[in-house]
């Protein structure tokens, strides 16, 4: 057996100090900065950390906060965070991949309530009542950051600009909801899809990724019933913008040609 | 030193209402922990016009100390922000504010609550609406300042506010104008037609002293009132008190009037909020420090602001009662106590009451002087008058 002292190298050219990667549940080796990997993330090194719940806060706040921070596995597609009705005990934060939100009224018919994308919180429906109101779900695969409310209060006590950081954030969320809600109701499709456009098209562009290519994490039938359209009416909008050299579509990869004419058919 | 015009919203003054004998700064009765209270409770908090610096803060700490106020139990129903609340809270702070007052107190599971914000037409933007609506408010009540308004003055900004408002599904408004006697009766005409065309639900026009001159009387002019008047109840509005017109079906006999305004008399509860904010607990009346910076001091010392108790009970009394009823309703049942009916013998002999089959409704000379004859009635039982 090789000893600390003695320098080795395998048939790998691997030497002394390599670390083993971990492995996933389903046994596929993962490496140690993978996003998904629940074990090394540290809210100091996150990728996130500029759009999450660090941006407002110093080094040695950022290490409190990391502490009362759990990270399970990552989810696969179709896998609950929470489902509705559950107690309300912690909001969360997405680390890489995607959720989307929805209820189910009583008739079981699911409505869209939001797509939250990486560096976004959710779970925030159920601050003020005992139950969460939305299920959320993971999209794709998803790594999740799940943050105990009752914990970030009495952080948030102790590092004001942790709490006011906060609600900027559930202000934020609960604007854009409204602003939906109101646009869904009087806009045509082809607005409230190009609204859903330039808003993933920002939040990219916010995570230093492209904001003129990139993949929808969800399919066309979630993001009719999020848009009150009929996923008929979706594909059709998808091909007018192809056919008016708005978009260039393939399947879920998007790219946009012409940004400005999408954020002034936008209203934005 | 902090003056009346720092509290736009305390115009619903009720000195004639609630008549009180100043008492002792303490609270005027012991809880022994074991009253319930089942009527609910409203939330009415008053923000000066002058920005504070750590205002938001101090209304957060008041809210964990008035709860000492309600009873084990007791539920809050309605929630006013009054004032000048986007001139005290941004959005993370309003949101803040809400946050607290869901988690701080123990709401009433219904949809008969009102949950109202005032807003001036320069804070009408669709992101602060969207705001606003995402918080579960359900009114706006929509300040505007007419008061030195000229034929040619126009309706566009106060116009384009009702509008937006009226895009959010399920955010009514109620409007509050500040007029004089300087204001134009044709702008008047014009701005009115326009809320009712968006729908504004209750409109009150309140009296306010000229800004470009002084003494003498402000009100506007009768013919000016009255053609005003015959608008709205053309349109289906009736008149409530001496001002307020609203197109809304109140809560039966069961409405009252305060310094918050009208509101649902199963609220019996009021905690005020804020300086020279008001509250009603237990049938008895509060006052809060009218001074601002008296206010905050007390607050941030973790101790209520509170200046003064009255002693009488304000609720209870016949003749409060009965003003209560000429004010809100305009009419009198005829089994009113007849010391009540004495007292109103004068204000009948001047024309201002009238039998009307079993009960008495007030004249028009009657609503011109509501408020006098309210406030002879309500004190004519109080030892100071």
């Amino acid at each position: 057996m090789p000893t600390d002292d003695i320098r080795w190298i395998d048939d790998r050219g691997r030497d002394n100090d390599y670390n083993p990667p971990e492995l996933n549940p389903r046994g596929i080796i993962m490496e140690a900065k993978c996003p998904h990997s629940a074990t090394t993330v540290n809210c100091n090194d996150c990728r996130m950390s500029a759009l999450c719940l660090p941006m407002a806060l110093q080094a040695d706040e950022i290490d409190r906060l990391n502490r009362i921070v759990e990270r399970g596995r990552p989810l696969q597609r179709n896998e609950y965070i929470y489902h509705a009705g559950e107690p309300f005990k912690s909001i969360y934060a997405v680390r890489s991949g995607a959720v989307k939100g929805f209820t189910v009224n009583d008739e079981g018919v699911e409505q869209v309530t939001g797509f939250y994308l990486p560096g976004e919180i959710f779970g925030m429906d159920g601050i003020g009542h005992p139950n969460h109101i939305n299920s959320a779900v993971a999209l794709e695969t998803a790594a999740i950051c799940e943050i105990p409310f009752s914990r970030l209060e009495e952080l948030s006590t102790q590092i004001p600009s942790l709490q006011r950081h906060f609600f900027r954030l559930m202000s934020r969320e609960i604007t854009n909801d409204q602003q939906l809600i109101t646009m869904l109701s009087k806009n045509s499709a082809e607005e409230r899809i190009a609204t859903l456009l330039t808003s993933i098209s920002a939040r990219n562009a916010r995570r230093k990724l492209s904001g003129s290519r990139f993949r929808l994490p969800m399919s066309r039938a979630d993001i009719g019933n999020y848009m009150g359209l009929t996923v008929e009416t979706v594909s059709r909008v998808f091909s007018r913008f192809q056919k008016q050299d708005i978009l260039s579509v393939d399947k879920k990869e998007i790219e946009i040609l012409d940004l400005d004419r999408l954020r002034s058919m936008a209203n934005t | 030193m902090t003056s009346i015009q720092d509290y736009q919203g305390l115009e619903h003054a009720v000195e004639f209402l609630t008549p009180r004998l100043a008492c002792a700064n303490h609270l005027p009765f012991v809880w022994t922990g074991r009253e319930t209270e089942p009527s609910p409770a409203g939330v009415s908090l008053l923000c000066p016009s002058r920005p504070c610096a750590g205002f938001a803060d101090a209304i957060t700490t008041e809210m964990s100390l008035k709860r000492e106020f309600l009873a084990a139990g007791q539920t809050i129903e309605s929630l006013l922000l009054r004032g000048d609340p986007m001139r005290q809270f941004n959005a993370e702070q309003l949101t803040e504010l809400v946050f607290r007052f869901c988690t701080g107190f123990d709401l009433a599971d219904t949809d008969l609550g009102c949950r109202s914000i005032a807003l001036t037409p320069e804070y009408c933007t669709r992101t602060n609406l969207a705001l606003v609506k995402g918080l579960a408010f359900n009114f706006v009540e929509l300040h505007l300042d007419a008061s030195i308004a000229g034929p040619d003055r126009s309706i566009a900004p106060m116009e384009r506010a009702a509008t937006l408002i009226g895009e959010f599904a399920g955010l009514g408004l109620h409007c509050r104008i500040r007029l004089s006697a300087d204001t134009d009766g044709g702008f008047i005409e014009r701005l009115t037609t326009t809320l009712m065309a968006c729908d504004c639900r209750e409109i009150e026009f309140i009296p306010s002293p000229p800004p470009l001159r002084r003494g003498g009387n402000y009100r506007i002019g009768r013919p000016v009132r009255q053609r005003i008047a015959r608008l709205l109840q053309e349109a289906g509005y009736r008149l409530r008190g001496d001002r307020d017109f609203t197109n809304e079906t109140g809560p039966g006999n069961g409405l009252r009037y305060g310094e918050w305004g009208f509101y649902d008399g199963r609220i019996q509860t009021w905690l005020g909020l804020g300086p020279a904010a008001t509250g009603i607990v237990r049938r008895h009346l509060y006052r809060n420090a009218r001074d601002i910076d008296a206010y905050l001091a007390k607050v941030k010392e973790g101790t209520q602001p509170v200046a003064e108790w009255s002693e009488a009970p304000v609720l209870s009394e016949p003749a409060c009662e009965a003003a209560q009823q000429l004010f809100c309703y305009h009419r009198l049942p005829g089994n009113t106590d007849p010391e009540t009916m004495a007292n109103l013998e004068k204000p009948m002999a001047r024309g201002w009451l009238r039998t009307e089959g079993d009960s008495y409704s007030l004249t028009d000379a009657g609503i011109d002087n509501l408020r006098t004859l309210c406030r002879d009635l309500a004190h004519r039982r109080h030892p100071l008058d």
